[in-house]
């Protein structure tokens, strides 16, 4: 049996392996945005977790992922860190050039 | 007519009513605290605007718990009116805001901090002084460009009986201590407003204290 395993997933995965990292958030849906009772209906299969997006056209490539934070190191070099893993990855992947890599902070929790 | 603004309503400010966080409001959040946060609601705890909120809601429900234990035989309860207006900041605060930017040098890089997540760490940052609630906090400046001069107010509840030049330096330094870690804001000042005394005789004492 083979495990298919995609680009996203391996993004994914790899961002959440991250020093710091404890959550991984959806991109943000119109839904979400008209309310949380109507997309209560959308909670069934948004169950899944979320994952790294990935966009890959033949112009190229664009990721978009949203974290969260322990704190425990500074916020911006972790996001840089995520950056620069994920380079690494689609480098690995020989993803279409050009790349265009958005992480944002979403929270960071300095309860510690 | 418009009802009287209560005294311990936080620095008078227009709160739109009632704000959402990803479609859920402070009171939902806070049954889901009362409910121990199940059964799990994968809404709540997918959005970054409700685990802020939530964060600070746990906060607050600790220090108002131990304030009430500490003085619970001398001291009245603080108004429901006061919780209500700190929560409905805290919503108000936790929603994404701007996008602060991330310096990188690569130019596939588009890296950013929410301005909810900075407030959210503000108000952690405060509220870890145990003499201190934190009731508002607002980041003025263009957080979006890079470098452009910032200025950070927070408006403090100060416990009765405590210093209150020395609680607000506490604030302070815990709030500077935490941007200076984890932002890149060009941040010029931290304004602290003291802006109550709490339980003190009759409940909150009205008044307000820059420091």
């Amino acid at each position: 049996m083979t495990a298919v395993t995609t680009l996203s997933d391996r993004l994914t995965a790899v961002v959440l392996a991250a020093p710091d990292v404890h959550t991984l958030y959806p991109p943000k849906t119109a839904l979400h945005a008209l309310g949380a009772k109507l997309i209560a209906g959308e909670d069934e299969h948004r169950e899944r977790a979320p994952k790294v997006t990935v966009s890959e056209t033949r112009h190229g490539t664009t990721i978009k992922v949203s974290v969260g934070l322990t704190g425990e190191h500074p916020a911006t070099s972790v996001c840089r860190n995520l950056h620069d893993i994920i380079a690494t990855e689609l480098a690995a992947a020989g993803a279409t050039l050009p790349l265009n890599i958005a992480v944002r902070i979403a929270t960071i929790s300095t309860q510690h | 007519m418009t009802e009287p603004r209560s005294p311990h309503d936080f620095a008078g400010f227009d709160i739109p009513d009632p704000v959402r966080l990803d479609g859920h409001t402070i009171e939902e959040l806070s049954a889901y605290l009362d409910a121990e946060r199940t059964p799990t609601n994968f809404s709540i705890e997918s959005s970054p605007g409700c685990q802020i909120a939530l964060t600070a809601l746990t906060r607050l429900r600790e220090l108002t718990a131990h304030t009430l234990e500490v003085q619970a035989a001398v001291e009245p309860a603080p108004p429901d009116s006061w919780v209500h207006s700190i929560m409905n900041r805290i919503a108000l605060e936790a929603r994404t805001g701007r996008d602060i930017p991330i310096a990188h040098s690569a130019p596939t890089a588009h890296l950013t901090m929410t301005e909810g997540a900075v407030r959210g760490m503000i108000r952690v940052a405060g509220d870890s002084i145990s003499e201190v609630i934190v009731g508002r906090c607002r980041i003025d400046g263009d957080v979006t460009v890079p470098g452009a001069l910032v200025t950070v107010a927070v408006d403090i509840s100060v416990a009765w009986g405590e210093s209150i030049p020395i609680a607000a330096d506490r604030a302070r330094e815990a709030i500077q201590r935490q941007l200076s870690k984890h932002t890149e804001l060009n941040i010029t000042a931290v304004d602290i407003t003291v802006q109550d005394i709490r339980f003190a005789g009759t409940g909150t004492v009205a008044g307000t204290s820059r420091q």
